[in-house]
């Protein structure tokens, strides 16, 4: 289906589904991830992290370490030299209190308590083995039910705000049927593929990082305060980052203190975390227990949508869950209401993980839509049109565009909803299998950062373009320069890309599904203003065909410059630039959103997923057989990376649903099933039929591309549809996720 | 206490000395000789990232210490191409998007040699699905890994019909 | 840490028994290296069995069984003709330990020696009736499989002993073995509860049967009374129930991270009738 928003200046690039640019140095193992660097005369260090979640160290066997051969140096509280920046300070927005040996308490399991250092890895990992610690424990709190629930002040980042529209309790009264309903959902860790790794290498008081950042500039600064020297002498190189979703973006501990190894030694320094080191210092999502209250009237129209959620944080910094925001801008209730809540508990402090918020909340919300349907003996699709919101919930904005409905109708269409029974347990296979059908509504928030592009056009026709924040797997280096190729006008092919360095325009974060967005607009900008300088030497120029063009508009394509609506008046780029002496000409741009159009509209993108499961009847073994998610998510740049982005997305929410949970041992506060075996997360054999539509949006109000963002809305939807479609199953509501045999077993 | 041990590696020969009978494949390749394209995604065989052909066949390089490899041959990401012409499991990972990060894709592209070496799969996506199982990828990217693994054993099949004939 | 490559077992065995502090035998090493990386245990003496002569061989015996040398491969198993005719269960147990790469390198003495009450290639040899050869520093004897775990993480060998073949029985005619294994995730997992069943037919009627669960007890069960619910029947529904309800009477479970002691009794029963289905299938298969 073609794009009907303005083609970005000549749409050649965009909307084709380009192979990743990335792709021959991923598949030959070129690609360089931080831990592949190894500078001459490298120091290996590895820490030690705590077994207790709460207590104190009382004693360490540092000579024991000390004395194991290639082990250089031990450093404990006892020992570690002093950094500038004060650990319980917050440098940048997305900093959280880092656990960097400043005292011998223990906070968390998992914490770093000391650190050593090697002439190789094996010999500083046996050196942190051995120095045996010893501990005064003292009883922890690891469970929802183990602290005292308090109202969370709202405060930005990590600190959720929440929201009343309407008479609530008004609402309840009108029901003619209602549900009171409370979900639970697991801490869950990021687990990215490359563990968190940096390697520190100081040059006088300039430091250069290996390290892989969500936000690179955003870090320079950070690290730079821990170290008290300038931001600018900082140079993080991040090229590409093995997974990040969500906890990469902010700097951790571990990753301060090899930079403080390098320092104290003069050697570079490299710290590669563990897969078991990934459930401590690194962020995770929180556990929730959502309560859902919801009322009906004699239509189905809901009548009051009542979320209320407690989330967990940790004793000493905040980051909890927005779980009710999920039930802030999606359905047309009577009255709404959110509320957040938190308890502390004796974890690391949790961080934002691929869709914060959403992914927890929408999973106790589509399934509470789903027992409310049900108890109003509607379709679940039937009930969630009834209930659409044409505007804003609440504030009664417009969206800049919702092609919802049209997600809903495709992804049915395309599942063969039709003809669904309402009741539970009606449906079986060939095999004999339980067949179960559910959907779930997708909802993310379209956000922007801000970011600064440069674009060079050089006089031979080829453009090097350039933006600091780094491909993360979304495809950045892909779909980024597809944006900047069209708003120079030249072929792809013609167009370096250089990203993942932050001496370059500070490209933002690379998160909240917000990238291509953000960085795609400076880019986009940044071509537009070479174009423009372009258009100006031509136009003065009286040996061009363009001379005298004067106030017209000038368009690029191919290499060469037309005046707007004359394809008879053109130059290419090479002679224009010949003529003027050769010279590179440079654009830059800038990517924000103005705020006014944060004011006057609502802005998210939507999806509909719909979910199959068979269900052993003996063993009540689940598998998810079928997944078609529709997304309305503006313009795709590429087809082919966004569609893979999402399928993700909606695998991630198979293993919500179905998969991940830490178990914490109530004694000493571990977490038991620290790897990857205990840790399950889907692996290929999970995985059957998925499908992905990206259904056609324009979007004149987002940003100037009409790009809205799939980096995390196909988790979203896909939780709720698979907990509804193992009740469609088999008659049985778990309201505890992720849903396991024994629940189906025994419920 | 050091060892001498022969590897062929990516088919040339190499004479190693290793100080530490802890090294394991993995380590060796990484850290002492410079071949960092095969990775480290958990170090106790749960992932599937470090995966490279030892003898032929597919094994976890994280499971294995070197100094019980002398003569062994090993084959890493790294020796895969034929210069700049991709081996047809590599290019196919590409067409068919058979990864995000790229982090674990060597570990699934040696996985997948080995696992068509083996000819038990085919083409047949269920049995393909399990058989690259041991293969984390926490992007996801599963439905390319099936796709691009079904169409390089197709055309490997095709090259070899074509030799035969 | 010391590493030695004895060339005979003997040797090993000499090794293993003058060494002071810890000492590891290393076959595929897959789970000495999981040990030795996470910490937990870091071999004072690490004693590599590899380049022992033999230990790489799959060989007939004299009156038709198989010797399984200690450094063969789970993948190796898979791809023996002979050895996946013979005794399919027993090679499938072995296929279910880790992915193909940890097989690549596991093997099945390393996966009895480890000890764990959910190794999944244990239950198809206690079934199959398989024994070990072991040398130690009085010279060889032999062992059932069954009787090699002793508890979680423990086995019967003592100091400086070291199992040096796995040996299958011969398999004759029209019978069948099968294991079969219940994990949450569809593949990479370890079994919540595993069920091997071997049996030999007369006619179409059970004449020999053995039941091994693993996973459901401290160490794997060969549960007799589950065998003789099947043995003299056709495996008709009523001695399925029979075979089920005695196989999961027989468990002694725990609850843990992976399962409630509940479910596995319950999946147990099942998960023993399914095996026992499929061995049977087998044998009758073996005699056509």
């Amino acid at each position: 289906m073609p794009d009907t928003v303005q083609p970005i200046r000549f749409g050649s690039n965009s909307g084709q589904p380009v192979s990743r640019r990335d792709g021959i140095a991923k598949v030959t193992g070129a690609a360089t991830f931080s831990a592949d660097n190894s500078p001459a005369n490298l120091l290996h260090a590895v820490y030690l992290p705590a077994t207790i979640a709460r207590g104190r160290v009382t004693h360490f066997d540092t000579a024991a370490a000390q004395a194991h051969p290639g082990v250089t140096h031990v450093i404990t509280p006892a020992n570690r030299p002093d950094v500038q920046g004060d650990p319980e300070a917050k440098p940048t927005l997305f900093s959280f209190r880092v656990e960097i040996l400043q005292d011998d308490s223990v906070r968390y399991a998992g914490q770093p308590i000391a650190l050593v250092l090697g002439e190789t890895l094996e010999a500083a990992t046996e050196g942190a083995r051995l120095l045996a610690p010893q501990y005064a424990a003292e009883p922890v709190a690891t469970d929802l039910d183990d602290g005292a629930p308090f109202d969370i002040e709202p405060g930005g980042f990590g600190r959720p705000q929440g929201m009343v529209h309407g008479d609530i309790d008004a609402g309840h009264a009108a029901a003619r049927q209602a549900i009171d309903v409370t979900y639970e959902t697991p801490a869950q860790y990021h687990n990215a593929m490359e563990t968190h790794a940096i390697v520190a290498e100081w040059d006088g008081d300039r430091l250069t990082l290996d390290v892989p950042s969500q936000a690179l500039n955003m870090s320079c600064a950070a690290y730079a305060y821990f170290f008290g020297i300038p931001a600018e002498n900082v140079t993080v190189r991040s090229p590409y980052l093995g997974g990040g979703f969500g906890s990469k973006a902010i700097p951790i501990g571990p990753n301060i203190l090899a930079i403080l190894a390098a320092r104290m030694t003069g050697r570079p320094v490299k710290l590669m975390l563990t897969r078991q080191q990934m459930f401590g210092p690194t962020g995770h999502r929180p556990a929730t227990r959502q309560r859902l209250r919801m009322g009906i009237d004699a239509t189905g129209a809901l009548t009051a949508l009542d979320h209320e959620s407690l989330s967990a944080s940790s004793r000493f910094d905040d980051f909890f869950e927005p779980a009710s925001n999920a039930s802030q801008g999606l359905y047309a209730a009577g009255a709404l209401r959110s509320v957040h809540k938190g308890v502390r508990l004796d974890i690391g402090t949790p961080g934002p993980m691929r869709a914060p918020g959403e992914a927890s909340g929408a999973a106790a919300l589509e399934c509470a839509m789903d027992e409310m349907a049900h108890a109003a003996g509607m379709d679940p699709l039937e009930f969630r049109l009834r209930n659409y919101a044409e505007t804003e919930p609440g504030t009664g904005k417009p969206f800049s565009s919702k092609a919802l409905r049209d997600c809903y109708l495709q992804g049915a269409e395309r599942f063969g909803w039709d003809g669904r029974p309402l009741d539970p347990g009606q449906m079986r296979d060939e095999a004999g299998l339980l067949v179960g059908w559910g959907m779930g509504t997708a909802l993310f928030p379209c956000p922007m950062f801000a970011a600064e592009a440069r674009a060079t056009l050089r006089p031979d026709g080829t453009a090097l373009v350039e933006t600091s924040a780094a491909d993360m797997g979304q495809g950045a280096w892909t779909s980024l320069a597809q944006i900047a190729a069209d708003s120079l006008g030249l072929p792809l092919d013609k167009v370096a890309f250089n990203a993942g360095h932050s001496s370059l325009p500070d490209g933002g974060v690379a998160g909240g599904s917000g990238h291509t967005a953000t960085a795609g607009t400076a880019l986009h900008e940044a071509g537009c203003d070479v174009i423009r300088q372009l258009g100006e030497i031509a136009a003065t120029d009286p040996a061009s065909p363009l001379h005298g063009a004067g106030n017209a508009r000038f368009v690029a394509r191919d290499g060469h410059l037309f005046i707007e609506g004359d394809d008879s008046r053109s130059e290419p780029f090479t002679d224009i630039l010949a003529r003027a002496g050769g010279a590179a000409l440079t654009g830059s741009g800038k990517g924000v959103r103005p705020p006014e159009v944060g004011q006057e509209f609502a802005m998210s993108s939507h999806g509909a997923v719909f979910a199959e499961v068979r269900i052993d009847p003996e063993l009540c073994q689940m598998r998810v057989t079928r997944l078609v998610g529709a997304f309305a998510a503006g313009r795709i740049i590429n087809p082919k990376l966004a569609e893979s982005q999402l399928m993700g997305g909606m695998i991630w929410g198979t293993s919500f649903a179905l998969h991940e949970k830490v178990t914490h041992d109530r004694t000493t506060g571990r977490i038991v099933n620290a790897d990857l075996a205990g840790y399950h997360v889907p692996v290929n054999a999970d995985v059957l039929g998925l499908e992905v539509i990206t259904v056609h949006e324009d979007d004149l109000h987002v940003n100037v591309l009409g790009v809205k963002g799939v980096g995390e809305i196909g988790i979203v939807g896909t939780v709720g549809a698979i907990g509804n479609a193992i009740w469609h199953a088999t008659g049985k509501r778990i309201r505890r996720f992720p849903i396991r045999i024994e629940d189906l077993l025994t419920a | 206490m050091s060892f001498s041990l022969t590897l062929t590696l990516n088919g040339a020969q190499r004479d190693i000395v290793l100080d530490d009978p802890r090294v394991t494949l993995l380590d060796l390749l990484r850290d002492r000789i410079g071949l960092p394209g095969t990775k480290k995604g958990c170090d106790r065989g749960q992932c599937g990232a470090c995966t490279v052909l030892l003898n032929g066949k597919r094994v976890n390089a994280c499971l294995a210490l070197a100094v019980t490899l002398d003569g062994a041959e090993i084959t890493t990401i790294e020796g895969l191409a034929d210069g700049d012409t991709l081996h047809p499991v590599q290019d196919a990972f590409i067409e068919a998007d058979g990864f995000q990060c790229g982090y674990c894709t060597p570990g699934q592209i040696m996985s997948a040699v080995g696992l068509i070496a083996e000819g038990r799969a085919g083409d047949d996506p269920e049995r393909i699905r399990e058989g690259m199982s041991g293969n984390i990828c926490r992007c996801a990217a599963y439905h390319g890994i099936t796709k691009a693994v079904q169409e390089a054993t197709r055309r490997m099949d095709a090259a070899t019909k074509g030799d035969a004939a | 840490m010391r590493y030695h490559s004895p060339s005979t077992f003997e040797d090993a065995a000499r090794i293993a028994a003058a060494a002071q502090g810890v000492t590891r035998f290393l076959a595929g090493g897959t789970d000495v290296l999981v040990q030795l990386r996470s910490g937990h245990v870091l071999p004072d003496d690490l004693i590599d069995l590899k380049k022992i002569p033999g230990t790489y061989d799959i060989a007939q015996t004299e009156d038709g069984g198989w010797r399984i040398g200690i450094a063969v491969p789970g993948a190796a198993l898979g791809a023996h003709a002979g050895l996946c005719k013979d005794w399919p269960g027993v090679v499938e147990g072995m296929e279910l330990v880790g992915s193909t790469q940890v097989q690549g390198r596991a093997t099945l003495a390393g996966n009895l020696c480890n000890g764990s009450p959910a190794a999944d290639s244990v239950p198809g040899l206690v079934a199959a009736g398989a024994t070990v050869e072991i040398t130690g520093p009085e010279g060889t004897r032999s062992l059932p499989v069954a009787e090699v775990p002793v508890g979680p993480g423990k086995t019967a060998l003592t100091a400086g002993e070291v199992i040096s073949a796995i040996v299958l029985p011969p398999r004759g005619d029209k019978a069948g073995d099968a294991y079969l294994r219940f994990i949450p995730r569809t593949e990479m997992d370890i079994a919540v509860v595993g069920a091997a069943v071997s049996l030999r037919l007369d006619g179409d009627t059970i004449a020999e049967a053995r039941v091994a669960l693993g996973a459901v007890a401290p160490t794997v069960l060969l549960v007799a009374e589950a065998a003789e619910a099947i043995v003299g029947t056709t495996l008709d529904d009523s001695a399925m129930d029979a075979l089920a309800a005695a196989a999961s009477a027989a468990c002694n479970p725990i609850d843990d991270k992976r399962g409630t002691a509940a479910f596995r009794i319950e999946v147990a029963g099942v998960m023993a009738k399914r095996a026992a289905r499929i061995a049977y299938d087998r044998a009758k298969g073996a005699s056509a």
